[in-house]
């Protein structure tokens, strides 16, 4: 917490009328009592970094928001097998800011072990042929490099499985998933036509089969499998260090990708969903899913009221 | 030389058969698009490692197979042979040693020393099992008809196989551990195949060539109807070959300015005046052609794949064993019945065939390649044999596991929603409170609570030892073997059916596809007119006891006694193996105009012409469709990127699959009717099965043997339009249903969405405004790949289809203002 700045802080935290009604120094030492629930970590810097600055400024940024947190240690306890959920969704290279940032992934993994994790499986139902897709993102070798479990999901190996939803009842989902002892859901910050913007809820879309049906009602049933997922993954971690800011979630023109240097961390999904709509410069009320999380009660879409610790990181 | 159960010659081909039939098997399993290094087929990345060492390991096995066999012929030969002939083996000998010592050395050279230590190692271990080999071959007993010997005889001929394979294997394992292994090229068996070599460039080029062909080819027919006894057809047909070779050649050499003109830029609308020539790589065909002409036809018998599935079937359906040919028939003439192995003159029609096919492909028809015989191997394997594998391993794999026993479901914690209270006990305390210091406290034990409570939780059940083997041999098979999943080929039935027939007729007739219909068998009969190798038969042994003649593969001889036509000779060497007087070999005659003397094919001119005639008729008729005409195009012939003109495009696709086998998707599908009966089998494009990925550069265009489909780069490719998408309104959901989906324009690979959307007003059911975004398609950005039309929910007849409409290969095909004309 040695960068986070006190004004900065309070800013934020004005900015609701629960904590108008608490001292700044009460929070300030719930903050030190209680781990945070949310944390922003973003660039110091102005303009656009260069790549190998990014590269740098990727890991920093990573490791200072789940530090935030209270470290990995608190999601991941010794022995665990985690399965880190990043998106890895198309035949695009990173520039392309179509999948997570392999970075940030390397960084989680290298935290994950650290902090005790017996195995780290990285895996993603790809729209593309999978092996192409994660070596393109670069997200294969940066996992293997480290020393994590690459897992290409077998479609013939989704088990059809009853999450109760509002509207989805049963939906065939990887099993190797919900096997894990912790999932680790780390999205990137994208447009996407239909449900304007794509980050941790619609994420979890990457876990099943027979996912075009969500179309039909994208709110509800991104609700649906965020309420089934939510007590397997408590960690969430967004990747802003590029977004796509149109012609989502494909992408491909480096015209719509803008370089935000951001990442941001946190247990309510909801939250960080709300944050990385206005860092698309989107308002969160806008978002039919964002509005719907909070409805079905998954988070809130004030991220602010969940006081998040904010971080410059040069 | 004494009767032999398995002579060394058999032990030789049959290895020859087993590695190259195994080679093909590899290289076609090894024809996949993992793209794991970028969708290219240089790199080793993209390849099972397994696979690509196996493939190797098989090569250098056969090639020490076959040298250890060599060393026991050699002395064998050497030991009866006098003079030349011995020098000659002995030349051979020594050159193979002396080629393995100079690459032993110059692999040597730069390895570590325990490397080196080990090859010297395996080195002498492979002399010791040639002493071994040669040793347990000496002490042979004479054969006898008695059953216990006969299975030691069979056990015996294990033994030695065994040795030889060790041996080679350890070999082999050297090898690719001090080298790294290259990348086969994966079409490398087609590159020795004349006929398509022959076929395709005379339909690909010889179009002006025929208007004086035709009539030089009546005029020749003529002619030798006059002076019949001076010239034959044969030598005719020989002479034509001669010129066609001459020609490819100096194709090859206009090739390398055509290659540095093709570098500068790629035409997206081929001319098809244009000289595009074929591939140089299919030049080594005419490796094949010398041969050939020295040896025979034993590419048939030592090397094609096919008619070692042909000899394989001809010995499992029992077609060799004369008894049964000759059961019930008892009573007339018996000792003078012809053998199974006597020549028929229905084996004349395999000529008749091929004077169809080259005719045809004179008039620049290509239609008859598709009987060749590696290219319907090579369909057939991948279109229904390797698709027939991967389904018993996945369907297998998937009924065990479903029978395994069921593991208890995760904990319901999402609790079932009931109107507008659909809330889990479990996430009130998380959320109810959020915003406050509280919601953090409970967030957080709730944490804990759960990271605590994974010690205590129930151990998983045990899975049963079925599950586990069945699901390591699934996973083994799929990361290299099988790798698109669930790959499948529409009307393989029919592929798969033709294939199985030729297979059971070797019921009726050993290697009757060999013996009666092959073209490419029938090309290299013609080439073995005057082979160098050739049958001698010592008249004072001979007592025409005709079990030669039962055990010819390729019915060479009209039996018993009968002359040897070279041109029907699968050079298996089997006869001298079964004759028990060793009155029958194969020697190296000099003078080669001198006895023992070949017969020639002896064909008839009528058939000759009426088969060119019928070949040519079959053309016209194949040609009379509006289609072929170019008047029409079907919608749904979409070929692949890089694919030429449909007319030139016809003219060079062999239709054997390769293309369908790389493609990374599995879009790629033969055609049953789309491109008429001249289009049958050739590839196009299925979006429903598997679209055209953006990031591929048309691996289908690299692999290509006779370049029908063109190499492109990525950007090149994304030039190209293979078709257009149209919209079915009375099925998409947003304009059928008013359903909200726009998947279509997600998966839209084009930078700037070839698909955009109209936000609409419309009524549901009950008369309420909706508000929906509906997708159109924009006609210049559009490419045809068919994203949207695999990604379409509507899983039985897509809301979105792409239809052949602007695709840059077809200028006649352009409905766009400023497209390809613009």
């Amino acid at each position: 917490m040695s960068t986070h700045s006190r004004r900065d802080f309070l800013v934020g935290t004005a900015a609701t009328a629960a904590t108008l009604a608490l001292g700044a120094d009460d929070v300030l030492a719930a903050q030190a009592a209680k781990p945070s629930q949310m944390t922003i970590a973003r660039w110091s810097g102005q303009g656009q970094p260069s790549e190998p600055q990014m590269k740098d400024l990727a890991a920093k940024l990573t490791e200072k928001a789940i530090e935030g947190l209270g470290g990995m240690k608190r999601f991941v306890k010794k022995g665990d097998v985690v399965w880190i959920k990043p998106n890895i969704g198309w035949d695009r290279t990173p520039q392309q800011a179509a999948n997570t940032n392999p970075d940030v992934l390397a960084t989680l993994i290298k935290l994950c072990l650290d902090a005790g994790a017996k195995t780290v499986k990285v895996g993603d139902n790809a729209c593309d042929p999978a092996d192409k897709t994660y070596s393109a993102s670069g997200l294969a070798a940066a996992a293997k490099e480290l020393g994590a479990e690459v897992v290409l999901l077998d479609k013939s190996r989704f088990k059809e499985t009853a999450i109760r939803g509002e509207r989805v009842k049963s939906i065939p989902i990887f099993p190797g998933i919900l096997e894990c002892d912790v999932v680790i859901n780390v999205p990137i910050v994208k447009h996407h036509r239909l449900a304007i913007l794509t980050a941790c809820m619609k994420n979890y879309m990457g876990v099943i089969e027979n996912r075009g049906l969500f179309h039909q009602n994208i709110p509800v049933c991104l609700a649906d499998i965020t309420r089934f997922m939510k007590p397997r993954a408590k960690l969430c971690v967004v990747d802003a260090i590029r977004i796509l800011q149109d012609h989502g979630p494909k992408g491909g023109n480096l015209a719509d990708v803008v370089v935000k240097t951001t990442v941001a961390a946190g247990t309510d999904i909801v939250a960080l969903d709300a944050l990385s709509a206005e860092l698309m410069g989107k308002a969160p009320k806008d978002i039919a899913s964002i509005v719907k999380g909070q409805e079905a009660k998954l988070g809130t879409m004030d991220y602010r009221s969940l006081k998040p610790l904010e971080f410059q990181v040069s | 030389m004494s009767r032999r159960g398995v002579s060394l010659t058999t032990l030789a081909r049959r290895a020859a058969q087993t590695v190259f039939l195994v080679l093909f098997v590899l290289l076609a399993a090894l024809t996949q698009a993992r793209g794991t290094a970028g969708y290219d087929l240089a790199p080793r990345e993209n390849y099972s490692p397994m696979l690509l060492d196996a493939f190797w390991i098989t090569v250098r096995a056969g090639l020490a197979a076959f040298f250890v066999l060599l060393v026991g012929l050699v002395r064998d030969r050497a030991r009866e042979a006098t003079g030349t002939a011995r020098r000659l083996w002995l030349a051979v000998v020594v050159l193979l040693l002396a080629g393995y010592a100079i690459q032993d050395a110059a692999t040597l050279w730069h390895a570590p020393l325990r490397t080196a230590l080990v090859t010297v190692g395996v080195r002498l271990l492979q002399v010791a099992a040639i002493l071994l080999f040669l040793t347990l071959l000496t002490a042979r007993p004479a054969p006898t008809r008695n059953d216990r010997q006969r299975v030691a005889r069979f056990l015996r001929t294990l033994v030695l196989l065994g040795l030889v394979v060790l041996f080679a294997f350890l070999d082999g394992q050297i090898q690719t551990r001090l080298a790294t292994p290259r990348v086969p090229p994966l079409q490398a068996f087609f590159w020795f195949d004349p006929l398509l070599l022959i076929a395709t460039w005379l339909s690909a080029h010889a179009l002006p060539v025929a208007v004086y062909a035709v009539p030089a080819v009546v005029a020749v027919a003529l002619i030798m109807t006059v002076l019949r006894r001076w010239i034959s057809v044969h030598l005719v047909l020989m002479l034509v070959l001669v010129g066609v070779a001459g020609a490819i050649v100096l194709a090859a050499w206009r090739w390398e300015g055509q290659q540095a003109a093709a570098a500068e830029g790629h035409a997206l609308m081929p001319d098809s005046a244009a000289w595009v020539p074929l591939p140089a790589t299919l030049l080594w065909a005419l490796g094949t052609v010398v041969v050939t002409m020295v040896l025979g036809r034993v590419f048939c018998g030592w090397f094609c794949p096919l008619g070692t599935f042909h000899a394989i079937a001809s010995r499992l359906l029992g077609g060799y064993r004369p008894a049964k040919r000759h059961r019930g028939k008892a009573g007339a003439d018996d000792q003078h019945r012809p053998g199974i192995g006597s020549t028929a003159p229905w084996q004349r029609a395999k000529y008749y065939v091929l004077a169809g096919l080259l005719a045809m492909a004179l008039l620049g028809g290509h239609w008859g390649t598709i009987f060749d015989p590696l290219v319907l191997l090579y369909r057939t394997t991948t279109t229904a044999l390797f698709p027939a594998a991967q389904w018993a391993a996945e369907a297998g794999s998937k009924a065990i596991l479903d029978a395994e026993p069921q593991e208890d479901g995760p904990p319901p914690e999402a609790a079932p929603p009931d109107g507008a209270n659909h809330q889990s006990a479990a996430d009130a305390s998380e959320t109810q409170t959020a915003g406050t210091t509280e919601a953090a406290a409970a967030e957080d034990s709730a944490v804990v609570d759960q990271a605590e409570s994974r010690q205590d939780r129930p151990p998983k059940p045990a899975h049963t030892l079925r599950f586990r083997v069945s699901e390591s041999v699934y996973e083994f098979l799929r990361d290299h073997v099988f790798y698109p999943p669930r790959q499948a080929f529409l009307g393989s039935g029919l592929i798969l059916g033709f294939f199985l027939l030729t297979l059971g007729l070797n019921a009726w007739r050993p290697r009757f596809w060999c013996r009666y219909v092959c073209p490419l068998g029938a090309l290299l009969g013609l080439l073995a007119w005057r082979p160098l190798l050739r049958r001698t038969v010592e008249q004072s042994k001979c007592n025409g006891c005709d079990l030669c003649g039962v055990q010819c593969h390729g019915a060479a001889a009209a039996s018993p006694g009968g002359q040897w036509k070279a041109a029907e000779c699968l050079g298996c060497f089997h006869c001298g193996d079964s004759c028990p007087r060793g009155a029958l070999r194969f020697q190296w005659p000099v003078p080669l105009k001198g006895e023992p003397s070949a017969a020639a094919v002896d064909l008839s001119k009528r058939a000759t012409l009426a088969g060119a005639l019928g070949g040519v008729a079959a053309l016209a008729l194949m040609r009379t469709t509006p289609q072929a005409r170019g008047t029409t195009f079907h919608p749904r012939l979409i070929r692949p990127p890089g694919a030429r003109e449909e007319g030139e495009f016809l003219k060079r696709c062999t239709a054997c699959g390769l293309c369908m086998k790389i493609c990374p998707s599995g879009g790629l599908q033969p055609c049953w009717s789309e491109a008429g009966l001249e289009g049958l089998w050739t590839p196009h494009l299925v979006p429903r099965i598997g679209p055209c990925k953006q990031e591929c550069p048309g691996l289908c265009g690299q692999v290509c043997p006779t370049g029908a489909i063109q190499p492109l780069s990525v950007e090149q490719k994304k030039q190209v339009k293979i078709g257009l998408a149209a919209f079915d309104v009375t099925r998409c959901l947003p304009y059928a249903y008013a359903r909200p989906c726009i998947k279509c324009e997600e998966h839209c690979p084009v930078e700037t969405k070839a698909i955009y959307p109209v936000t609409v007003e419309v009524k549901d059911h009950d008369g309420n405004p909706v508000s929906l975004q509906q997708p159109r398609v924009d006609l210049t950005l559009c490419t045809g790949c068919g994203e949207c039309e695999k990604a379409c929910v509507l899983l039985d007849r897509p809301g979105i289809s792409v239809f052949s409409a602007t695709e840059s290969r077809n200028p006649g095909n352009q409905p766009e203002l400023g497209g390809a004309y613009g």
